[in-house]
This record gives C-alpha cells, sequence and structure tokens, in this order.
C-alpha cells in the first residue's frame, strides 16, 4: 500500500471503521512509515480537538424562551382552529369600542371591581369567604352554589375562577342598578392594596445587550472585566476572536448584581462607543407567585401525608401513601429549585457585551442622540397604552359573555349553513 | 407540560449545542433551538419511534440548521465574512484562557461546507456513532463514510499551517 493510499484512509482508520484487510494494511504500514505516521498523530489530534471544543452552556433565560416560543405556536394553531371564535372575538371587540366611546363607563367598572374581587379571592385564600358572603345579598341560589364549591376545592383555582366570571358579572350588573356603591369602592380599595404591596416585590430577569466599537481593545476589555469584579459582579462566559486583518473581537457575558445594574450599563460609555445597546427585562413575578403557592400548597399535602403514614395501618396503605409522599417531595424539591433559579436569575443581571477592535472611531453622526431612546419610549408607552385597552376588553368580555354566546351560536349556524351549502 | 419539562431537561444543552455548532454563534443557536423545539411540540405525537428519540430531535435540528444556512446563500444580501484563521500576537490570553488549539479547529471548522461541518460536529464533538450519524442524516452508512473521511481531510488540509499545534502527543 502505497503512502497516497494510506492518506486517503487515515480518516476512517482513526475510527477504526475500515474492513478488516483496510486496517491490517494501514497498520502495517504506519508500522514503517514515520511520515505516514506523523500524518496519523496529526489527524487523531485534530479529533481529539474537536472533542475538546464541547458545547457551549446554553444561556440562563434559555428555557423560558423555548416555552414562549412553544406556547406562542401552539396558541397560533389553535387560533387556526377555532377561527370561528376569533371572528366573534373580533364583533366583541367592536361591540366593545362603540359601548365605551359611547361612554358607558357605569357599567364597565362594575365589572372591573366584579372581577378584582375574583382575583382578590384568589391570592388571599381566607378572606375569600367573607368577600362572597357579603355579596350574598345580591345572589341567587344559582350563584351561592358556585361560591361554595368553589370554597370546597381551592386547589382548583383556574377553574373556579372561569366558573366564577359570569356570576361577577352578574352581580355587578345588580350592583349598579341597586346603587350599591359603598361595597364596590370598599372592595377597590383592597384591590389596590394589593396591587401596590406587589409592585414592591417584583421579579424582574434584567439583562442587556452592548455593542462597543474600541481603539484601545485590551484597556477596553480590561475595563469592563475590572468593572465587573469592583461591583461584585464576574464573568461568566467570554470568547476571543482575531482576524487576520488585526482587528480583534470579544463576545463578555457578565453577571452584575441587579442592584448595581444601571450603573454598571452607565459607565460602558466610557470604555469605548457603544454603538448597541439593547436592554430588556422580563417579568417572573405572576409565574414566581403561582409557584410559590403551589409550593405552599405541596408541602401542607407533605405534611398531611406523613400523619397518614404515621397512622397506616396495612402495608399496601403504607406503600400507596409513601409513593404519593415521595411524588409530592420530588415535586417540592422541584419547585424549591425554580424559585432558587428565579432568585438567582432576578438578583444577578446579565450583561453581554460584543466588544470590536476598530481603526479609527467612526465620527458621531449629526443627528440627536437621544432620538432612538425617544422613539424607544414612545414604542413602549404605546405598547402599555394597548396593553392597557386589551386589559379593558378583556373585562369587558367576561362581562358580555352572555351576548358573544348568542352571537357564537348566531355565527356558527351561518357558517354550518354556508358550509352545507357549499358541499352540495 | 410535564412531559416538556423532562424532554427540555434532557435534551436542551445537547440541542443548543449542536445547533451552536453548526451556525457558529449564540444568536442563531438560540433561535434555531426555540424552532427545534417547536417542531418537537407540534411533531411528538407523530413521532412513532421507529428511530430513537435523539437521533429524531438531533435530525430536526440538523434539518432546521442546514434550511436556515441554505436560505441565507440563496438571499446572499450581505456575504458575512466566516471567522478568519487565529492570528499568532495574542495579547490577552490571560483573561480568555487562549487555547490555540481550540481557537485555530472552532475557526477551521467555519472553513468546511457546511454538511462536512455537521458529521465533524456530529462524529467528533458529540460523539455519535456512524449508524446514528447516518439515521440523523437519514442516508446509508456508505455517504456518511465518505463524507467524513472528506470532511476530515479538507479540515486537515484547512489547519496544515497550524499543524504544529497538533504535532505533541497528548492524552
Ligand atoms: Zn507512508
Amino acid at each position: 500500500m502505497d503512502c497516497d493510499k494510506v492518506k486517503e484512509l487515515l480518516p476512517l482508520y482513526i475510527d477504526g471503521e475500515l474492513s478488516d484487510d483496510e486496517m491490517k494494511a494501514v497498520s502495517e504500514h504506519l508500522a514503517d512509515c514515520p511520515q505516514c505516521m506523523e500524518e496519523y498523530e496529526q489527524s487523531k489530534n485534530i479529533a481529539a480537538a474537536c472533542k475538546d471544543l464541547g458545547f457551549p452552556a446554553p444561556p440562563p433565560d434559555y428555557k423560558e424562551r423555548v416555552i414562549a416560543a412553544v406556547e406562542k405556536d401552539s396558541k397560533k394553531q389553535r387560533k387556526g382552529m377555532f377561527g370561528a371564535a376569533a371572528a366573534v372575538i373580533a364583533a366583541a371587540l367592536l361591540i366593545f369600542i362603540s359601548i365605551s366611546s359611547i361612554g358607558d363607563a357605569t357599567g364597565t367598572k362594575g365589572v372591573v371591581s366584579g372581577l378584582d374581587g375574583m382575583e382578590q379571592q384568589e391570592q388571599t385564600a381566607p378572606s375569600q369567604n367573607q368577600a362572597l358572603t357579603g355579596s350574598d345579598s345580591f345572589m341567587g341560589d344559582e350563584s351561592r352554589a358556585v361560591s361554595e364549591a368553589t370554597g370546597s376545592s381551592p386547589q382548583e383555582e383556574g377553574m373556579a375562577s372561569i366558573a366564577e366570571a359570569p356570576q361577577s358579572n352578574d352581580k355587578a350588573d345588580q350592583d349598579t342598578s341597586a346603587e350599591e356603591a359603598p361595597d364596590t369602592s370598599k372592595s377597590a380599595e383592597q384591590n389596590l392594596a394589593i396591587v401596590s404591596a406587589n409592585t414592591e416585590q417584583r421579579k424582574i430577569i434584567k439583562s442587556a445587550y452592548l455593542s462597543l466599537e474600541t481603539e484601545k481593545f485590551d484597556n477596553t476589555v480590561n475595563s469592563i472585566i475590572g468593572r465587573a469584579t469592583a461591583l461584585g459582579g464576574y464573568v461568566s462566559n467570554s470568547e476571543y476572536n482575531n482576524r487576520n486583518e488585526g482587528k480583534r473581537t470579544a463576545h463578555i457575558e457578565i453577571k452584575i448584581p441587579q442592584q448595581s445594574f444601571e450603573q454598571y450599563l452607565g459607565d460602558m460609555g466610557g470604555y469605548g462607543k457603544v454603538v448597541e445597546d439593547r436592554r430588556s427585562g422580563q417579568d417572573v413575578t405572576a409565574q414566581y407567585i403561582d409557584t410559590e403557592t403551589r409550593l405552599k400548597m405541596l408541602k401542607i399535602k407533605e405534611e398531611r401525608l406523613m400523619e397518614l403514614l404515621s397512622k397506616a395501618e396495612t402495608l399496601q396503605d403504607m406503600f400507596t401513601i409513601q409513593d404519593q409522599l415521595t411524588n409530592t417531595q420530588i415535586e417540592i424539591e422541584r419547585l424549591t429549585g425554580d424559585l432558587k433559579r428565579w432568585d438567582d436569575m432576578v438578583s444577578y443581571s446579565t450583561a453581554v457585551v460584543d466588544i470590536y477592535e476598530v481603526a479609527k472611531i467612526e465620527p458621531e453622526q449629526e443627528d440627536n442622540p437621544n432620538i432612538w431612546k425617544r422613539i424607544g419610549k414612545a414604542f413602549v408607552d404605546s405598547i402599555k397604552a394597548i396593553g392597557r385597552f386589551f386589559e379593558g376588553f378583556i373585562v369587558f368580555l367576561f362581562g358580555a359573555v352572555p351576548y358573544l354566546v348568542l352571537i357564537g351560536i348566531v355565527a356558527w349556524g351561518v357558517v354550518t349553513f354556508i358550509k352545507s351549502k357549499r358541499r352540495i | 407540560m410535564a412531559d416538556f419539562d423532562a424532554l427540555f431537561d434532557e435534551y436542551s444543552d445537547k440541542v443548543y449545542g449542536l445547533a451552536y455548532r453548526l451556525m457558529g454563534n449564540r444568536d442563531d443557536a438560540m433561535d434555531i433551538s426555540q424552532e427545534v423545539f417547536v417542531k418537537i411540540f407540534r411533531n411528538l405525537k407523530a413521532f412513532k419511534g421507529e428511530s430513537a428519540m435523539a437521533t429524531w430531535i438531533y435530525r430536526i435540528v440538523y434539518n432546521t440548521c442546514m434550511d436556515e444556512l441554505r436560505r441565507r446563500k440563496i438571499k446572499q444580501v450581505s456575504i458575512v465574512d466566516k471567522p478568519d484563521l487565529v492570528d499568532d500576537n495574542i495579547s490577552v490570553e490571560e483573561i480568555y484562557e487562549a487555547d490555540e488549539r481550540k481557537k485555530a479547529v472552532h475557526n477551521a471548522l467555519y472553513k468546511l461546507d457546511d454538511d462536512q461541518r455537521a458529521v465533524i460536529v456530529m462524529r467528533d464533538i458529540q460523539g455519535l456513532s456512524y449508524e446514528e450519524i447516518a439515521d440523523v442524516l437519514q442516508c446509508p452508512l456508505g455517504t456518511v463514510k465518505s463524507r467524513l473521511s472528506r470532511a476530515r481531510l479538507n479540515l486537515k488540509e484547512i489547519l496544515k499551517d497550524y499543524m504544529e499545534l497538533f504535532d505533541e502527543v497528548d492524552v
């Protein structure tokens, strides 16, 4: 076998993936050809260097982003399936706009307080019964039955609130017609207190992406890392590239204690020319509170199971309870882990900085440097306004459920009618 | 969503890692990973288990990456420079734990054709067997062998100026 042939076979030889004859022939050749032996060592070392590269760790918000993408997609698919429902909602939106433009504020306000009462009851379970008994005087037997059902199964929060929605609306209607103002305003006050309490301890995961241009690459990199360390932060990841033309780039991911994050980002301008500055905050308060609540309930369940276990009389009972207990404890561990992970992500903000070495900084273009910030703010304001609008709309939607059902039936009838005509 | 958690925990790092090595940067790796998990959950019910779950998922990653790379080639609005080979005068090694060999290999990988890089990544970085790669690529074993063979020869050729890095025998 000649050297060229051996070289050709080496790539598979290092994996032992040649035929037996070929493996043997190459081995024999390598034994007395130093050049090919060297080639062989190099091939093996390149493969080993590839292995050394490994896979990088995903960013901390990886799972959240994937879940968001999956949920968005499944919503999109559901939307496709329920196109008719979307049409009904669109119709409701039109009605809502016309009503709110006429200025029937009292009606929607009533619904708001009704729904708020419901929210409050979800968050503060003990006071829930009190709130409901307070409104008993307005309710018929049917709605009282619903409230009793809610009380008996506090775990089924989601279901309970859905079951409650139309009823709250009824209550609100009666509130306004009977002009029972004091009751409504009282619950509104309580809600306000709850909302403000929540904003104080919001769980927000902050992150920022910056891209910097610099003439003094080493200085910039050292300053950025040095400043992070001074503020109690650390470098969680970094990559470095050196191109042929001598234009170096660096990709650095830095964790900074949240309270120093803004300050740190503000300092960046001193280390180079900031050409890109994107900041984001992900509010995980809702998930956090939800997880906390679930955790509390699981711990109660754990206690009860342990109690039961001590009283278990048969082996079979013991096994069954032990099994449930294990599952509960695994779940508790998982949720505790989730909370801790969130705490970590909230207490340490992430800054991702790309640094580019340039020969000479491009002169600043002659436009107002604040324009982008202003555009950004205007954009955010609009989004918020849209958010407020939809809040109002959702409240209205619940109130309009009876009408929507009617419209839905009519729409369904029309669609079925058209479809049946087409088929013929 | 319990299924999701289990599946995510098992495959998330591998999906991200494979996407990163195929695409070459973190932003793309993140976008691809999201797309991959969306596809996984759309098709989970259709997954019949005719191949292993792992290779099925890697196949989705591979196809998603190749589609994206192909789409970009057709577009060619602006040709983004592939990372060039590493220069020798590096001054901040202490910060980056610079490993000359890793850098050289990393940069060389992105000079390979996309499908050749893919087999190197799956074989040498991820450590899949030839059979698993054939399953991911949905091609005969012979094709895997010839493609990997060519890929390794090309990689070595790209690295020929840096061969002294690969001479010393280490563990
Ligand atoms: Zn030879």
